[in-house]
């Protein structure tokens, strides 16, 4: 009989423990500590690449806005932007890499 | 049988001797067949003293004359048998219903079939590890209906990935919980069980089975009970060795007219080239033709120019598997033990490839009156050393040319033609000498333990408490080594690294455990007709896990991996994680007069994953089964009909595929910075979503199982219905928001099949000759409803996407452009090319529509052959290793027509009038380099597109039980027997499917069905077994 009572105030004592355990504050632990998050960055850590970002797309990524405007005008023998003039865009286009990145023959 | 059991009763009875005096009473029980019951229970008639018979029934009980044992077990009549002089006794119990086997439920719940409104399927440890597995999955395959099981790759690691009853969500989590004895664990450790420790595997194939687990049994469970040992007058040793060897079964088919070149003349045929590894040259024409370069010392090193046949598949070595095991099996009615120690060495088909795994398993228990204690540990330690080779090697073998005596290139360290300053090829490094460069060692130790205690206060109520852990430690280290060229070879050598290298090196250690605490009281009592279990449990988790790893570049002093050794930053990553879970579930079910059950269960879980004014959720359920057999008395003594069950049930369950931190969008250091000691930070790619909810999956299931001729012949079948709403899915967002998608609750999809299983024990019977045969079934088909308001398509990798009004998942892929009425190919008038169609197009289903399992014995004396095939159908698989082997022009198809120029096959162009006319005359302008070998050709995925049905050979296992005769009648030995073991000895697939195993895939994850050169080639594997038990 000892023994049971023994067993049934460890298992009250347990319940007990798990009860008071599932407060609120012991699911409060989803916080990353593996990335900065929107709540602890500040813009002075963001500005340097979105500047970096926009600079890099204004000089380099806006040439096909450049084309399909008419801004610039390609020589007549001289065609870079075919498929973007000729508004061939299709599956492939944009496709630079063809099959597996690292599988492009060299030379 | 029954005449020689009343005679024994008889016998009993009137040889009552009168000494009152405690002896050890020992015998088996069995069913009426004669096959052992096991955890029969035997106890003493008027008292508390009781036992449980053992795995073959075998009994062991101190009584003494006058006493009456009272044997029982479940799905048989009780029996009560007089203790007489005899100290032996073989007890025959009829059975009652079918099937005799309990079977273990949800949180470990034993249960009679028949009380069942779901399916479980069972696998017994003889089924288990008739081929010696080394993974318990591999074990399951086409045992069981609803489960497939699937090995995307081979080699010393082989990738499997295992879904019940098809899939439940659209971007998460598909695989099942694994619960090993009690404890639900982390999936990723079944590689780390030993197969052999393994008493039964019960398969909950769904949510409904699995509906007390919440949302982590949602894609079913998979419930492992290891061997406890009990009951035994002597500890049982067993010892066994398996060996098994693994051969290369098949490479993609090859091209094998041409050698090395990229190029090709006025004529349009190759130029022979005798440094590229691309084989778009000359024909072959058997002449000693140099490859390579002229070397520094002025030596040429000269091949005859013909195909040399097998080659490719020489590199590869013979696997060999040792698996050495040896187990100790022990206890009396009060005690239970086992023990259990297996070392299992592989040496892989990549050379140099090997891994090893040392598990070791204590099992043991005690019973002290009404408190029963016990503890079932296991520990794995495992090492791994092989290729990390970026290339990766298969890819480096299988596109040199076929005139490359590629086994001659093994020695790369003799100065010569197999060195990297004279290998032939400048774009690729020797495959031998490149798999020795990159290596990545590593080693895990995996602790999975429980301990238990039950307390059994009165008969009808049980309180069970089970502290369970998995730790595991996982370090490797990842080096390569540099390279250096003589400054002949750098200057006369385009060499695709541009000169010396250095190497470099990676180390990474990860801990990880989950500790929970499950208290359960179960509690069973008979009120009048009626029968009602209850149970009532709490269940309290956390989950901890972290990650660190330092990398190097520029090592200083050559070999030396160290990431001190280096100049320059290292490179550095660490991370963390932790969750916690309380749950709060129950269950009651209600018998009446042992025919009609209905269960309710209810769940509720409260996960930190989720937010925090959120994050608790109740999943309910109901299930009911009839047995008709038992409830209508004519069907119950019918000699022909011995069982007949209709079982129905709900449940609604949720699926957290949050992940840890999800809800939150986070921000990385962009590439670039630091620079100097400026950061710069930006945004991820997602932007979270705080509101997540659970995707709710509510399941239906239905279905009956009948047995005839006191089962002899047994057939259930089901049919099951999941509907899944709230898939979380990721949907593209305009770039100005600063992420480009975003995460929220939408889509919805269903998915539904139907199980058969047959069972025919004996098909037939003979004298000493039984034949059994088994076959399963199983559909499933599934139809995305609504992906997200005018959205009707989202990719999930590969090319697998989920498109409105289609299975999930559908492949979607770039086809050529083609006349919508006749489906024919147009091509251009002039140039005779096709082109590619703008818009991608959608094709057929990645996961198996059907797959049929039959598995059949045959025994006669003591001989046995087991087989097990496995048919696989209604899905397809994009092999983009044919279009990697098509850009080196070692593909078959990069051959077609020998490369001469071709009318397309099944092609229209227009006319002038603007028609669609059949071509027959117009070529291709080139059929080289510029067609076969373009972008056009290569990515027109449809030209490696293939069904993926394909019949395999699973298992064929030949075993011998030698005679007791011949092992001195069983002093010494008691058993011993020898086996033959093949696996995957045969595959039959479509003709149109030339590349490689169609179950292969560069994943584990939902989007299957795309093959590529990173699986190395499908294998066969065969060999022996010796088992020998003391």
């Amino acid at each position: 009989m000892k023994l049971i009572n023994k067993r049934m105030i460890m298992g009250a004592l347990l319940i007990t423990t798990i009860a008071s355990s599932c407060k609120k504050s012991w699911f409060d632990i989803n916080r990353n500590p593996n990335s900065a998050v929107e709540t602890n960055i500040t813009p002075d850590l963001v500005a340097p690449q979105a500047l970096l970002n926009t600079a890099n797309r204004a000089s380099t990524s806006f040439g096909y806005l450049g084309n399909w405007l008419g801004f610039w005008c390609p020589a007549a023998n001289y065609a870079p932007n075919v498929d973007e003039q000729s508004y061939n865009i299709n599956t492939q286009f944009g496709a630079y890499s063809s099959g597996r990145p690292g599988f492009i023959q060299p030379g | 049988m029954r005449k020689i059991l009343s005679l024994l009763a008889v016998l009993v009875l009137f040889t009552v001797l009168a000494i009152a005096q405690n002896r050890v009473i020992t015998g088996q029980v069995k069913d009426d067949k004669g096959d052992p019951i096991p955890f029969a229970s035997v106890t003493i008639k008027g008292s508390n003293k009781g036992t449980t018979t053992d795995q073959n029934g075998n009994f062991r009980i101190e009584a003494k004359s006058g006493d009456v044992l009272l044997i029982s077990a479940v799905g048989s009549k009780e029996r009560e048998v007089a203790v007489g002089s005899s100290n032996s006794y073989n007890v025959a119990l009829d059975k009652t219903g079918n099937l005799q086997e309990v079977v273990v439920t949800a949180l470990g719940v034993t249960k009679q079939p028949k009380e069942l409104g779901y399916s479980v399927a069972r696998v017994k440890n003889s089924e288990l590890t008739q081929a010696k597995v080394t993974n318990l999955q591999n074990g399951l395959v086409g045992k069981v209906s609803g489960l497939n099981v699937t090995t995307t790759n081979n080699g010393v690691f082989a990738n499997t990935r295992i879904v019940l009853r098809g899939i439940r969500s659209l971007t998460g989590n598909n695989q099942p919980l694994l619960v090993v004895d009690g404890s639900p664990i982390n999936l990723n450790f079944i590689n780390s069980i030993n197969p052999n420790d393994v008493e039964n595997v019960n398969i909950l194939k769904g949510a409904n089975a699995a509906a007390l687990y919440g949302p982590e049994g949602v894609n079913g469970v998979i419930v492992v009970t290891t061997k406890k040992g009990s009951g035994r007058s002597k500890p049982q040793i067993s010892v066994s060795n398996t060996t098994l060897f693994e051969k290369v079964a098949f490479l993609p088919r090859l091209q094998t007219s041409f050698g090395s070149g990229s190029s090709y003349d006025s004529f349009g045929d190759g130029i022979y080239d005798p440094i590229e590894n691309q084989t778009w040259g000359a024909k072959f024409d058997g002449r000693d033709t140099i490859l390579g370069r002229v070397m520094e010392n002025g030596d040429e090193f000269k091949v005859p120019y013909s195909y040399l046949p097998n080659e490719k598949t020489k590199f590869f070595n013979t696997g060999i598997t040792i698996q050495n095991d040896i187990s100790l099996n022990a206890g009396d009615d009060k005690s239970n033990f086992y023990l259990s120690v297996q070392d299992l060495t592989t040496k892989g088909i990549v050379p140099d490839d090997e891994s090893r795994r040392t598990t070791f398993r204590i099992n043991a228990g005690k019973t002290y009156g009404k408190v029963k204690i016990g503890a079932n540990v296991s520990y794995t330690a495992a090492t791994y050393d092989v290729t990390t080779s970026p290339g990766p090697v298969y890819w480096y073998v299988i596109n040199t040319p076929g005139q490359v005596p590629l086994t001659k290139y093994k020695n790369f360290n003799v100065p010569g033609f197999a060195d990297h300053n004279s290998y032939f090829n400048d774009y690729y490094p020797n495959p031998y000498e490149d798999l020795r460069r990159y290596r990545g060692k590593g080693r895990s130790d995996d602790l999975i333990g429980n301990i238990e205690a039950n307390f059994k206060p009165f008969k009808w109520l049980n309180i069970l408490n089970r502290v369970s852990a998995t730790l595991s430690t996982a370090s490797n280290k990842n080096s390569t080594e540099g390279i250096n060229y003589t400054q002949f070879s750098i200057s006369n050598r385009s060499i695709s690294s541009g000169g010396n290298v250095r190497g470099s090196v990676s180390d990474g250690s990860s801990i990880g455990n989950r500790v929970q605490n499950e208290f359960i009281v179960t509690f069973d009592k008979e009120f009048g007709s009626f029968n009602v279990k209850a149970l009532a449990g709490n269940l309290v988790r956390q989950t901890y896990s972290k990650n660190v790893f330092v990398s190097g570049n520029n090592l200083v002093v050559p070999n030396l991996f160290n990431v001190s050794n280096r100049t320059g930053e290292p490179g550095a990553f660490e991370s963390f994680s932790r969750s916690r879970l309380v749950s709060g579930f129950g269950s009651v079910s209600l018998g009446f007069k042992d025919w009609a059950f209905v269960e309710f269960t209810g769940r509720n879980d409260w996960d930190s994953r989720l937010p925090l004014d959120n994050n608790s959720y109740f999943y309910p359920g109901v299930n009911a089964s009839v047995s008709l057999t038992d409830a209508i008395e004519a069907l119950g003594n019918s000699k022909v009909l011995s069982y007949a069950k209709l079982k129905a049930a709900w449940n609604k369950a949720g699926n957290v595929n949050a992940g840890i931190y999800s809800l939150e969008s986070t921000f990385g250091s962009a590439g670039g910075f630091p620079y100097g000691s400026l950061p710069g930070y930006s945004a991820g790619n997602t932007i979270a979503n705080s509101v997540l909810r659970p995707e709710v999956v509510e399941s239906y299931e239905t279905g009956f199982e009948l047995a005839f001729m006191d089962g002899r012949f047994s057939f259930d079948a089901a049919y099951y219905y999941q509907n899944n709403n709230d898939q979380i899915i990721p949907i593209q967002i305009s770039q100005g928001t600063g992420y480009t998608s975003a995460l929220l609750n939408a889509a919805r999809f269903y998915n539904k099949g139907f199980e058969f299983d047959l069972r025919l024990t004996p098909l037939l019977k003979l004298g000493k000759f039984t034949w059994n045969f088994s076959g399963n079934l199983t559909t499933n088909d599934s139809k995305v409803q609504e992906v997200y308001g005018d959205l009707n398509e989202l990719s999930v990798g590969n090319t697998s996407y989920v498109i409105k009004g289609y299975p999930a998942y559908t492949h979607k892929l770039v086809d050529w452009l083609r006349d919508p009425a006749t489906g024919k190919v147009v091509i251009d008038p002039i140039s005779g090319y096709p082109s590619q169609s703008p818009t991608n197009a959608i094709f057929g289903r990645t996961n198996p529509k059907y797959i049929v399992g039959l598995n059949t014995d045959l025994n006669w004396n003591g001989l046995t052959l087991k087989v097990v095939a496995e048919y696989r159908g209604g899905n397809y698989i994009y092999n983009s290793i044919g279009s990697s082997l098509g850009f080196t022009g070692i593909d078959y198809l990069s051959a077609t027509n020998a490369r001469q120029r071709f009318v397309f096959p099944n092609s229209v162009y227009k006319d002038n009038s603007g028609k669609f006319v059949d071509n027959t005359n117009i070529v291709v302008t080139n059929a080289h380099y510029d067609f076969l070998q373009a972008g056009r050709f290569r990515n027109t995925q449809t030209n490696y597109y293939t069904s993926a049905a394909f019949w395999k050979l699973r298992e064929v296992v030949l075993s011998y039980d030698l005679p007791q005769r011949w092992i001195g009648n069983g002093k010494v030995i008691k058993k011993a027997s020898v086996s033959l073991i093949g696996r995957n000895l045969l595959m039959f697939r479509p003709s149109t499917n030339q590349w490689t195993d169609p179950e292969f895939a560069n994943t584990t994850n939902n989007d299957i069905g795309t093959t590529d050169i990173g699986q190395t080639p499908p294998t066969r594997i065969f060999g022996f077994n010796v088992n020998v038990t003391f």
